[in-house]
């Protein structure tokens, strides 16, 4: 079983020694994916237990501390109020516990790029597999409309669409739903290269030929043979679609406040780098670890479903 | 109308950052050629279009427009504040005995641009212009004002406005509907400065390139990134007592990210030397210039400014009922709003429509910030658990906004923040769609007088279309301002102006939060001037360079 398919090879991944122990000892062996998961574990347990974690100093961040605050709003302290109370200190102006806006920003974050991810995986899937695996003149009409979604301008879009859209509507879901929808069209293209190889191959035209209906072949045959590609891809285009949100709210289109957002606290914070530097380091930091540990994820997990990059 | 504010939003401040690093990377640095320029002030805005059009400018005279274009009457801006003084005419204007009729003499040796004397027929041309559908969106006090002026659509069919009589090239006597003891101050804005007649009829070349009066004219204009003023060699300094005119050449800057040029001024090299920010510092700005002794000294703030308000829907569910309004009142957290702003350095409470500084202003609070009171007026009103708000703000005044919610959740009031552009919320609250229970903005009067503060907003002939935010529709509210309005002894109309002040507060239609502080950050080679609380803008028409 030797693949010769010019389609992604970096992505194309034939299923061999892919059990999910064998998957497990690959990646406990790479140290980079144990930093990488375990980052993200701790992101998810404090984006879970928010309310727990921030309720150990009694803060939330929502509340006003402005007795912490010189009278020009500056934060009183060393790096910028940092201390038992305030872990990372706290806002210029409204004194507001800045760990809790990173805890429950991680919150926003991880909800809005993970919702998206699935959103647009599930689309880019069910595209890609039936365009290439019943091509024709299908394939050909969904093909050409993934190339106008490649050429659209997403993100102009997506500021148009925030500033009009009413306010009664909630925010982090509806920024989810419109990231998705306009992720997927990479994946799509990738799944639709491995299904239009995998169409051809001697197991799928087998059961074709042993009259098995198409929808069979697509889930039995050619879904399962593409999972390890669309898992791979998953964790890679995590980190986009959080970046997408914290770049829409740093354009003050995103969440809207006082729901807490990096991209909308590091928008903010900008403007504070010289006074206040820690005010934009802290979600700065988090939104960098959080995109990085998915990205260098995403390679361990691909390093260890590919036989061809074994290690050396 | 409102003046002459306009923060960058963040998505213009992040286009402006990204060019700001592209020049660095690339090695260019802006300027050069001081050498030959010694003479230059350099005006940092952060507007994207600045139109000169007298007809839609709203700005105040004492700033863009004042540079290049005179007008009847004019402001001469002390350190204390401003009064109206005579510019084109010889006097401040002469009323005839009911009010109704005001008559102006021009003065001698007053020339356009171009060396062609300026007649009354020009003046009578420039206002007749402003009636111009074609031309809406400027100050428009006069409009219903002058006898005639309900029905006239301006002069490009060859009508005229029978309100106005040029009887000869000297005199111009204006015949209003009612007695207006404001009209000086209506005198004195943007649509009584002169237009050569027929000139003007390609009204965006004019708005780039006007015939100048004062003693600027526009040399180049290069729309959102830079316009030339130079000397029009016509202005005659002996007729003008307010412009001082010393810089020979004034180059105003646009598109300029506020951040950047907050640097530029701490840092003072090169052309900062001679520039001044055109718009008022934000808090972060000043604290950096706080984090500078040297750039502190150079800094100007104002005692007052511009009033941030909120609108109370008298036409939403919740908020039509007075006892909500009243609990919005006592729950809002002023101290913690103000500090939002950058504290005493950035704002002052208000709890009055009058600013401090204005005839008609006393210093009163019918809701001093009591959060107890607050629910028990909920309670009353049928809303024991509380009531959830919608707020309309725009995008970069969401700091105040923030403030306000979290002062409010105290009281049970839940705030939904909306934040727009702000461009698209004053055309939905204006335009036919109000669906706003509360909207946070600003006003700032266009003269000083109490009826600029408060007749626009609460005249129910504003509702729809107007500045009636709260849509206030109270028949006793109206009559008081009309009565107000014709007064033209000034001690009666201050008296009537603070009863309407308290007789508005009562209804509770508006929450005034906070006055502005504004702050500006002058290069060192600009000559010590003050800003006083109004007009809170530096007067461009006086600024000088040292040496």
């Amino acid at each position: 079983m030797t693949t010769t398919t010019a389609v992604r090879d970096d992505l194309a991944v034939p299923t061999r020694k892919t059990g999910f122990r064998t998957l497990l000892g690959k990646l406990a062996r790479d140290p980079w994916a144990v930093a990488s998961s375990t980052t993200i574990v701790v992101f998810v347990l404090a984006a879970v237990f928010a309310d727990q974690l921030t309720g150990i100093t009694g803060n939330d961040p929502y509340t006003y501390h402005q007795d912490l605050l010189d009278a020009k709003g500056q934060p009183t302290g060393w790096g910028g109020g940092i201390g038992a109370d305030h872990w990372f200190g706290v806002e210029p102006l409204t004194g507001r516990d800045l760990f809790a806006i990173v805890v429950y920003g991680a919150r926003t974050s991880l909800f809005i790029g993970i919702s998206a991810t699935v959103l647009s995986v599930l689309i880019g899937t069910i595209v890609g597999i039936t365009s290439g695996y019943f091509g024709g003149w299908y394939d050909r009409i969904v093909s050409r409309g993934v190339d106008v979604m490649f050429g659209f301008p997403t993100l102009v879009f997506l500021i148009a669409l925030m500033a009009i859209i009413p306010a009664d509507v909630p925010r982090p879901p509806f920024i989810a739903l419109v990231i998705g929808l306009f992720g997927w069209p990479g994946i799509s293209r990738i799944v639709r290269g491995q299904a239009l190889a995998l169409r051809e191959r001697n197991f799928v035209v087998a059961s074709k030929a042993m009259g098995a209906r198409s929808w069979r072949i697509v889930l039995g045959q050619v879904l399962p043979n593409v999972g390890a590609t669309i898992i791979v891809v998953t964790s890679i285009i995590i980190p986009g679609m959080i970046a997408a949100e914290a770049a829409l709210s740093f354009l003050g289109v995103g969440v809207t406040p006082p729901t807490p957002s990096w991209g909308r606290t590091i928008g903010d914070a900008v403007l504070w780098v010289r006074t206040s530097p820690m005010y934009l380091v802290f979600p700065g930091a988090a939104l960098f670890l959080i995109t990085l540990a998915f990205n260098l994820f995403g390679d361990s997990l691909r390093d260890a479903l590919d036989p061809r990059t074994a290690r050396r | 109308m409102t003046s002459p504010i306009s923060r960058s939003r963040r998505l213009v401040a992040a286009a402006a950052a990204l060019t700001a690093t592209a020049l660095v990377i690339t090695g260019c640095t802006s300027g050069g050629g001081d050498e030959d320029a010694p003479d230059t002030l350099y005006i940092l805005s952060t507007d994207t279009t600045i139109g000169w059009d007298p007809a839609t400018n709203v700005n105040f005279p004492s700033t863009w427009n004042g540079l290049i274009a005179r007008r009847l009457t004019t402001w001469k801006v002390t350190d204390s504040g401003v009064e109206v003084v005579p510019d084109l005419a010889t006097d401040t204007g002469t009323p005839s005995d009911d009010g109704t009729t005001w008559t102006y003499t021009l003065k001698d040796d007053i020339f356009f641009e171009d060396g062609t004397p300026i007649t009354s027929a020009d003046i009578k041309y420039g206002i007749e212009r402003s009636y111009s559908p074609d031309l809406a969106g400027g100050l428009h006090y006069h409009n219903a004002i002058i006898v005639g002026g309900s029905e006239y659509t301006g002069p490009f069919d060859g009508a005229e406005l029978e309100g106005i009589e040029t009887p000869d090239d000297t005199t111009i006597v204006f015949h209003l509907t009612t007695a207006y003891g404001d009209w000086p101050w209506i005198a004195a804005t943007n649509p009584f400065a002169p237009v050569p007649v027929g000139e003007g009829t390609d009204l965006a070349a004019y708005d780039e390139d006007p015939v100048a009066s004062g003693p600027y004219q526009i040399d180049s204009n290069v729309a959102g990134s830079e316009t030339v003023l130079v000397r029009n060699e016509y202005w005659k300094q002996e007729t003008d007592e307010v412009r001082t005119a010393q810089p020979d050449t004034i180059v105003i800057r646009q598109s300029q990210n506020p951040s950047t040029t907050a640097q530029a001024l701490i840092s003072d090299t090169g052309d900062a030397a001679t520039s001044i920010n055109a718009y008022p510092l934000s808090a972060s700005e000043l604290a950096l210039v706080n984090a500078d002794p040297a750039a502190q000294e150079r800094l100007v703030t104002s005692d007052g400014g511009v009033l941030y308000y909120v609108a109370l829907n008298n036409d939403s569910e919740e908020l039509s009922n007075p006892l909500v309004r009243q609990a919005v009142h006592y729950a809002t957290d002023r101290n913690a709003i103000v500090l939002a702003q950058g504290g005493d350095q950035a704002a002052v409470a208000a709890t009055t429509l009058i600013p401090d500084g204005i005839a008609g202003h006393e210093d009163f609070d019918l809701y001093p910030e009591d959060v107890d009171k607050a629910k028990e007026l909920l309670a009353e009103a049928g809303y024991p658990d509380g009531v959830t708000l919608d707020l309309w703000v725009a995008n970069e005044d969401t700091a105040a906004a923030e403030a306000l919610q979290q002062g409010l959740a105290r009281a049970d009031i839940t705030v939904n923040i909306n934040p727009l552009d702000i461009g698209v919320m004053y055309g939905d609250a204006m335009g036919g769609n109000p669906d706003y229970d509360m909207m946070l903005t600003y006003w700032i009067g266009d003269y000083p007088s109490a009826n600029a503060y408060v007749s626009l907003m609460f005249d129910s002939s504003y509702i729809d279309g107007g500045y009636n935010l709260s849509r206030t529709n109270d028949p006793s509210v109206d009559t008081a301002l009309h009565e107000a309005i014709a007064e033209t002894d000034p001690d009666t109309a201050a008296a009537d102006w603070t009863a309407i002040d308290k007789q508005i507060m009562g209804l509770g239609s508006m929450l005034p939060l906070y006055l502005t502080r504004n702050s500006y950050l002058a290069g060192s080679d600009v000559e010590p001037f003050a800003v006083p609380a109004y007009p809170p803008y530096p007067d461009f028409t006086t600024l000088s360079l040292a040496g």
